[in-house]
């Protein structure tokens, strides 16, 4: 690896100020995200109740 | 009077559950509810709390099981209207932002954001990690019961995409001085970590800000990251990132479990950085050498020190002699002849390791259930990590949801044998709000239930910029007469003195 010297200083932050974060799962991290001041996108499928696959999948085109 | 619910094939995640179990604890004459699926372990603990039923035996790991125990007899009809209310309430709904019901749809639409946070079911959670990684994002993966195969194959997608997948089974990064799932508030310095520990990164960067120094990045890998057959996959991809991304003046290596080939190609990654690199492998310090620019802490609060003193801090952390002297003298003179035992409590694996580490090198013989369950806790030194995934199928992690440890609390005031009781209290974001009040009401009420009386030792990870604050917590604790010992090893260390004098005056 190069010298220190050559260090990219925050140039290509993962978490920039301002940046959004996306969130599958538990709101408790999203919201110690929304906390922190990260702009949160959540990703919550429905409650699964246990149908017809066929059927889910007419239903997940609906939602 | 009980009452018990099951709705069928209905999964809910954990956090929620916990919530809507409050909820319904805290309507009048409700004496205790919990809301929970019907997991073989969440049974054990719905009898255990007396609650279990023909309808809890017969409800199966995917069915919702609502276990109630009214105060005296109830209009229960009245009541499932009421219980059906808040079980079809999104409890987190007026915090959260925009919803997607896809993560396809969420990442089309919000293409600038550069990480994927993942912590759904495990079978779930790979697809949404690949997805997510094919869609050039970073992934944060909390997720566990991942099959090794599925994560070298996620890990092997990511350094082909030069992206980072923090886990499968990750508990805390800092990024950015974000902190990512459950971590603490640390200032930002120039202090990086990689880490297979969740509770050591959280441990190391909470010593390391309170002695004064500050974290650059602190990337978490997943506890299985540095064992076969990933060998140090995504630490490799990590320590390059570190290096390149951000002013870093020396790196903390965590391991946790790792194979020889995984530590070999971790810390030669390391040291192509030409940066002091302090390493801690929990028991295998020992078996490596170690030269200027590379030092093994055998503890994390060494691992603290010494990187404080590779980037020039004078470690301002307090040593506690003195104090300590005073409560094991205290304790000595209370406990009965048959009490002789060590009993820790741990919601951090990492944690339990290191305090299983320091009494296995001091001669104890401990057991533990970090490398299996374990059947029988009676007279011996027993070490529980209850963040387990033994306990956590269906459950919050005992860093958000104290109930399971508190009835082990109870379990070991009602042990003859227990001595000591040996805990952490994890604080930080994500975790519960009020960690040391969950373990000051257990072991007040196993006080008034049982005449033993053991000495309760409890370290906090945690700092005072922490949404709980350290000092508040700190206060709970010692205002109950825990004896707060400044790191988890010095907790565990006056343990074994404790225990050491006790043969003593045998």
């Amino acid at each position: 690896m190069n010298s220190k010297q050559t260090k990219i200083n925050s140039k290509s932050r993962i978490l920039a100020p301002g940046s959004r974060v996306i969130n599958a799962g538990l709101a408790v991290f999203e919201e110690a995200l929304t906390q922190q001041g990260v702009q949160v996108i959540s990703v919550q499928s429905k409650p699964s109740y246990k149908i017809a696959p066929d059927l889910k999948l007419i239903l997940d085109d609906l939602i | 009077m009980k009452q018990t619910f099951i709705r069928k094939h209905e999964y809910r995640d954990s956090y929620y559950l916990m919530r809507v179990s409050d909820e319904i604890s805290s309507r009048a004459g409700v004496k205790q509810a919990t809301v929970i699926m019907g997991t073989p372990n969440n049974k054990q603990i719905l009898e255990q709390l007396g609650l279990s039923s023909p309808a809890v035996e017969s409800a199966s790991s995917d069915d919702l099981i609502v276990a109630i125990e009214f105060v005296s007899p109830f209009e229960i009809d009245q009541f499932e209207a009421e219980i059906e209310q808040i079980l079809n309430r999104d409890p987190g709904k007026e915090q959260r932002g925009q919803v997607y019901h896809t993560l396809e749809t969420a990442l089309d639409e919000n293409q600038d954001a550069q990480l994927v946070v993942i912590s759904t079911p495990g079978n779930q959670a790979v697809e949404l990690a690949r997805e997510a990684l094919q869609r050039g994002k970073h992934v944060f993966c909390f997720s566990h019961h991942i099959s090794v195969e599925e994560e070298l194959e996620l890990k092997r997608l990511a350094i082909e995409r030069q992206l980072l997948l923090m886990g499968p089974d990750c508990g805390t990064s800092i990024i950015d001085g974000i902190g990512i799932g459950f971590a603490n508030q640390v200032r930002r310095g120039n202090i990086g970590i990689v880490s297979a520990s969740g509770s050591g990164l959280q441990e190391v960067s909470t010593l390391i800000h309170k002695g004064g120094g500050g974290i650059s990045q602190a990337i978490g890998v997943g506890g299985k990251d540095m064992l076969a057959p990933m060998d140090g996959l995504m630490s490799v991809q990590a320590i390059k990132m570190i290096f390149q991304e951000s002013m870093t003046d020396c790196l903390v290596i965590l391991g946790k479990k790792s194979s020889p080939l995984g530590r070999k190609k971790v810390l030669e990654a390391a040291r192509t950085t030409g940066l002091p690199i302090i390493a801690n492998f929990l028991d295998e310090n020992g078996l490596m050498n170690q030269d200027g620019k590379l030092i093994f802490a055998e503890t994390y609060e060494n691992c603290a020190k010494q990187a404080l003193k590779a980037v020039g801090i004078e470690s301002t952390l307090p040593t506690e002699e003195k104090r300590a002297q005073k409560w094991l003298d205290s304790v000595l003179t209370r406990l009965a002849p048959g009490q002789w035992t060590i009993r820790g409590l741990f919601s951090g694996g990492s944690l339990c390791g290191e305090a299983a580490s320091i009494l296995d090198k001091n001669g104890l013989k401990i057991t533990t259930n970090l490398n299996a369950a374990i059947q029988s806790t009676v007279s011996s030194h027993v070490l529980l990590d209850l963040g387990d995934e033994q306990y956590t199928e269906g459950r919050p992690h005992p860093f958000i949801d104290s109930r399971l440890r508190n009835l082990e609390i109870k379990k070991a005031y009602a042990d003859q044998g227990v001595a000591v009781i040996l805990l952490d209290v994890v604080l930080g974001w994500g975790c519960n709000p009020d960690p040391a009040g969950e373990v000051v009401r257990a072991i007040t009420e196993a006080a008034c239930e049982y005449s033993n009386t053991p000495g309760v030792i409890c370290s906090i990870c945690g700092t005072g910029e922490d949404i709980q604050g350290y000092e508040q917590q700190k206060n709970k604790l010692v205002e109950a007469g825990v004896y707060v010992a400044e790191t988890n090893a010095a907790a565990a260390r006056l343990a074994l003195d404790l225990i050491t004098a006790l043969r003593k005056t045998k």
